[in-house]
């Protein structure tokens, strides 16, 4: 495989991991977080300082920690301090703000968090960011730079498959099937007994943790970070992503993300210099992701792999949760023989079945 | 399953928005595994007497208790956990989630909705599951909801939105069921359907309590009405007791 492909294809992973995330918030529990990219961030942020060594003043470089720790723990560090911000923004956010209101806030504190890390040099090392970090497992495989980054393509793609089968577990669970109905209607779920701040939390929180071991996995990828990677239109491209892919599947957020966020750069980078400037390159992206955005939404609104029934997996519509496959087709209106609950008793007492009356309506 | 320990009982419970009262001082009590009917004319505070009982709105004064519990002012989740299930005078299903999915979504959660659980138990997850959601199909079938079970819930035409919230709620077994008009925008025999399926709703053990406008049919189906105006229960009885009761008929009948 060549270089260049396996560099974007690693970068397709790592790309397909953040827009999980986001599906796991808006997709899942619709969080409209338009502050999103504040984890990936984070967790980029965090798994640098635990990895590299500690900063040098004498080179005008300052950070904080500097464990020169491992590539796991590296990930560990990222993976909690996402959740730990997920809990602090997600309960001051989720407690009363809903839809726009909420996501609002959200931006609010990636702008305040923003301009902080960018400011404040002693933390991150401000506006020049974290650079310069060493290859994982350098000192155990000791590999050349070509096949380091075949290795870490299969380190991302590992990770990818890994995140994505437990965030089907989840979607696929009776948490899953709650999370959602939240969405739907949080008044219903209070009704049956739900917690919908707390089923809220819990989604933002899982979001917050793939979206930080994305973003280790990302500074890794461009081996620097910093804030001129994190912009506020970053956040935008994660949800173009998901909802051409189709928003609420997990499918659907690697195939947006690996077409829009990869496939249709590359294409856009190969159609030569249009216009002058550097600028003009990036600006044309951003026009054919906006118009992609567009299209997606006036002719397939619910995206290319539409959101699936909670016991439905991709492949085998039933999946985990039922063996009993075509059952509902099949025997469809066959309510005589349902007399395994009293109301049946009394449903079926009635002159007129249900269908016609209520289809009137 | 004597009248000496009711199902509910409010007892002086106040309420007003701004300075409109809206509930003042009232007091009832709901018998166990009675239908009981709420009615008065529009603005009696009906509706504010379920939003309080339910927890979605809280009482300033006065107490709620569902058997012997205490419910005064807990939030909306904990009282329908303790067994007390609502519906609103708009059916509210959860609009994508199919047929099926509103109805397993309805059950209690329990300990299955746990995060853990979903990557690390899943195979006692399943074996629930499957229990559940062969209640499910049972209930779906017998309101004959079978045909559209998998359809999103918002391709429902009305009527079949109420007799779903009946699914839902047939899956709790909560002990005592609030129904605020039942019959709002459903056709008679549709209405007559969901007589039944609100008599079966008491002969598998729940209590039920429901605003109706429908005299006609408050009175086939209500053991007991408690009547309401201007904030206060004016009258309880039967129907036909009511119905010679000179403030009942002046406050609401009379109109009737």
């Amino acid at each position: 495989m060549g270089q260049y492909l396996i560099s974007i294809i690693t970068q397709a992973a790592v790309l397909s991991i953040l827009v999980m995330g986001v599906n796991v918030r808006w997709g899942y529990a619709g969080e409209l977080d338009l502050g999103f990219y504040i984890y990936p961030a984070i967790g980029a942020y965090v798994y640098g300082v635990v990895v590299l060594p500690k900063a040098n003043p004498l080179q005008d470089v300052t950070y904080v920690l500097g464990l020169h720790q491992g590539f796991f723990v590296g990930i560990l560090a990222a993976a909690v301090a996402g959740g730990l911000l997920s809990v602090v923004i997600g309960y001051i956010a989720l407690r009363r703000l809903r839809a726009s209101y909420f996501g609002i806030v959200t931006v609010s504190f990636t702008i305040i968090a923003y301009t902080f890390i960018a400011q404040y040099k002693p933390l991150f090392n401000g506006y020049n960011g974290l650079y310069g970090l060493p290859q994982p497992f350098s000192g155990v495989l000791n590999l050349s730079p070509s096949s380091f980054a075949t290795f870490f393509l299969v380190v991302s793609l590992v990770f990818m498959v890994v995140i994505y089968v437990v965030l089907e577990m989840i979607r696929r669970s009776p948490f899953g099937l709650a999370v959602r109905a939240v969405r739907e209607d949080e008044v219903a779920s209070l009704a049956y007994g739900r917690n919908p701040f707390a089923l809220r939390l819990k989604a933002y929180v899982i979001g917050g943790v793939v979206g930080a071991i994305g973003g280790a996995l990302l500074i890794n990828y461009v081996t620097a970070f910093s804030p001129a990677a994190w912009s506020a239109l970053e956040t935008f491209l994660l949800y173009g992503a998901l909802l051409v892919g189709g928003t609420g599947n997990n499918i659907g957020a690697i195939v947006g993300s690996s077409l829009v966020l990869v496939a249709f750069v590359q294409v856009v980078a190969h159609l030569g210099q249009i216009g002058s400037g550097a600028d003009a390159g990036p600006a044309l992206e951003n026009m054919v992701i906006g118009l992609l955005i567009i299209l997606t939404l006036w002719f397939r609104p619910s995206g290319l792999f539409p959101e699936l029934q909670s016991r439905y997996g991709q492949v085998r519509t039933h999946g985990q949760w039922t063996f009993r496959l075509g059952r509902a087709a099949k025997a469809a209106p066959d309510a005589s023989t349902a007399d395994s609950a009293s109301i049946g008793a009394a449903a079926s007492g009635a002159s007129t079945p249900a269908g016609s009356a209520g289809g009137g309506a | 399953m004597s009248d000496a320990s009711p199902a509910l009982t409010v007892d002086d419970v106040w309420r007003s928005f701004g300075g409109v009262k809206a509930v003042n001082g009232c007091s009832f009590t709901v018998a166990d595994r009675s239908i009981t009917g709420l009615v008065g004319p529009n603005g009696a505070g009906k509706s504010t007497m379920i939003n309080l009982i339910s927890g979605l709105l809280k009482p300033e004064k006065g107490a709620i208790h569902l058997g012997t519990k205490d419910i005064t002012g807990l939030p909306m989740n904990k009282i329908s956990t303790a067994g007390l299930i609502r519906t609103f005078q708009v059916a509210r299903e959860w609009p994508k989630l199919t047929v099926l999915e509103n109805v397993l979504a309805a059950a209690p959660a329990g300990q299955r909705e746990g995060v853990w659980r979903a990557v690390l138990a899943r195979r006692s997850l399943r074996r629930a599951d499957i229990v559940l959601e062969e209640r499910a199909r049972g209930l779906i079938d017998s309101l004959r909801l079978a045909p559209v079970i998998d359809m999103p819930a918002s391709s429902l035409s009305g009527g079949q939105k109420r007799l779903l919230e009946f699914a839902r709620i047939s899956m709790v077994s909560p002990r005592i069921v609030l129904l605020d008009e039942p019959l709002a925008g459903v056709n008679p025999v549709l209405g007559e359907q969901l007589g039944l399926a609100i008599q079966a709703l008491r002969e598998s053990g729940s209590t039920v309590l429901l605003i109706e406008h429908n005299l006609g049919f408050i009175e086939r189906f209500c053991d007991t009405v408690v009547v309401m105006a201007a904030g206060s229960v004016i009258g309880r009885g039967s129907m036909a007791d009511l119905r010679h009761n000179p403030e009942v008929v002046e406050a609401y009948l009379g109109q009737a």
